[in-house]
């Protein structure tokens, strides 16, 4: 074996011990990798092995005349076509989204206090939710914006953020 | 099947390429969420904490390639790769070449879209591509054997990993796991599909079980024989093909199906 032949070898199985270790200890290591890994290049496949929650994502609006408009629902499941399987461009929003807002309900249960409010209104995925519900449309009289994610199995409220204006 | 590492490796790049040129398109036809405005703009992303609290210079440099026009450009040039990988000659410098900017751009899309998380597929595309790169550099037979093994073992990884972690599940273990998977209209938005299922729970106890049973015991293809390699391949090609249709993760298909001609040919040696 010649000597480069031996560092090829020696990062491939570097690589892979660093991942058998990141796939099964996981919680522990990701504190160190997720600012370290900052290409994750170390990954842990655990498909469908959690119990996923569902929420619902709702917007008003207040108006001029200090009243609010009725909760709209946003749509982040797309109808079911069979070339889904192949080609699915529209998942990516739905995901970004999904994902954001388990992020925000557990940073929420996480804060039963509710000292972390004023944190929460600072953090990006906060933020990132607001920014995406701009994409609908508002009357010219609009003051703000405010929405709320409610849990589907229970219709519980999970978060309502304050009235915001971007 | 006895496959020569030159016919593995050329079955690898082919899955590989699909998977990078559907995932590649994708990206461009959702260009208008990479403008000002879109939820992948990076005028937003940039906001995020772990790139805020970076030194400058990095900021600088991220400032440079992650904004609509360079990106969508790397994009364009991801796609260029992939028809280098296709057209240039074994071991020539221009398939190193497109496997170093592929391995590049696919690092550059976990970072992006560090918020809103790394998309499982390419993540697992990047142990491919990354083993692919190092064989491109040095394609004598002792590295070609330890990238075949590397990625053989990589994918039996995955798959333990996700079994083990369904036998840590409660719903899981309790038979309940497959079920709520296939029942949520939220994961699987056929009605029909998750009515059948939540009336055959003997059947949705039954696929619960094979699917934790396949995912646990899938190492053994590496040294169980053919036959046994053959049901977990086609078992394999099952799953993901039903992961395809129902859960709409066709991307996952490719990626996954892309290692195994590897393990076909560790498995023979």
């Amino acid at each position: 074996m010649s000597i480069w032949e031996i560092i090829i070898v020696l990062i491939l199985a570097t690589w892979l011990i660093a991942n058998i270790c990141y796939s099964f200890i996981n919680k522990r290591m990701a504190h160190y990798t997720y600012r370290a890994d900052i290409f994750r290049w170390l990954s842990a496949f655990q498909l469908f092995s959690r119990k996923t929650e569902s929420f619902n994502l709702s917007y008003r609006d207040q108006l001029a005349d200090q009243s609010v408009t009725q909760w709209q629902l946003v749509p982040l499941n797309q109808p079911w076509r069979p070339y889904h399987a192949i080609w699915f461009p529209a998942n990516t929003i739905d995901t970004c989204v999904k994902s954001i807002m388990d992020d925000l309900v557990h940073i929420v249960k996480k804060d039963q206090s509710g000292f972390g409010r004023k944190k929460i209104k600072e953090r990006f995925i906060y933020h990132a939710l607001s920014h995406f519900l701009e994409r609908y449309p508002q009357s010219e009289s609009c003051l703000g914006r405010q929405f709320r994610i409610l849990d589907k199995d229970n219709n519980n409220e999970v978060f309502i953020s304050d009235f915001y204006k971007e | 099947m006895n496959l020569s590492p030159a016919q593995t490796l050329g079955l690898i790049n082919l899955f590989l390429v699909v998977y990078i040129l559907i995932d590649s398109f994708e990206k461009i036809s959702i260009y208008k969420e990479y403008l000002t405005g879109g939820l992948l703009s990076w005028n937003l992303l940039r906001k995020n904490s772990f790139f805020t609290s970076r030194s400058e210079s990095f900021r600088n440099f991220i400032d440079i390639i992650f904004p609509a026009r360079s990106w969508i450009f790397l994009i364009a040039l991801r796609i260029l790769c992939c028809i280098g990988l296709f057209v240039s000659p074994p071991d020539s410098p221009l398939l190193v070449f497109s496997y170093a900017i592929l391995f590049i751009i696919g690092s550059l899309i976990n970072l992006r879209n560090l918020a809103y998380g790394a998309e499982a597929e390419n993540r697992f595309s990047l142990i491919i591509i990354g083993a692919l790169l190092l064989r491109s550099l040095l394609p004598t037979d002792i590295v070609t054997l330890a990238v075949l093994w590397f990625i053989a073992l990589q994918v039996c990884l995955s798959y333990l990993t996700a079994g083990v972690s369904k036998l840590r599940s409660a719903s899981w273990r309790q038979g309940n796991g497959f079920q709520y998977v296939v029942t949520s209209y939220e994961l699987v938005p056929v009605k029909k599909i998750n009515d059948f299922f939540e009336e055959h729970k003997g059947l949705s106890l039954l696929i619960n079980w094979l699917v934790i049973i396949f995912e646990c015991a899938f190492p053994i293809v590496l040294f169980a024989g053919p036959v046994v390699l053959w049901i977990f391949l086609v078992a394999g090609i099952i799953l993901h093909s039903s992961i395809a249709f129902g859960f709409r993760l066709g991307k996952f298909f490719w990626i996954w199906v892309a290692t195994y001609p590897a393990l076909i040919f560790i498995a023979q040696r």
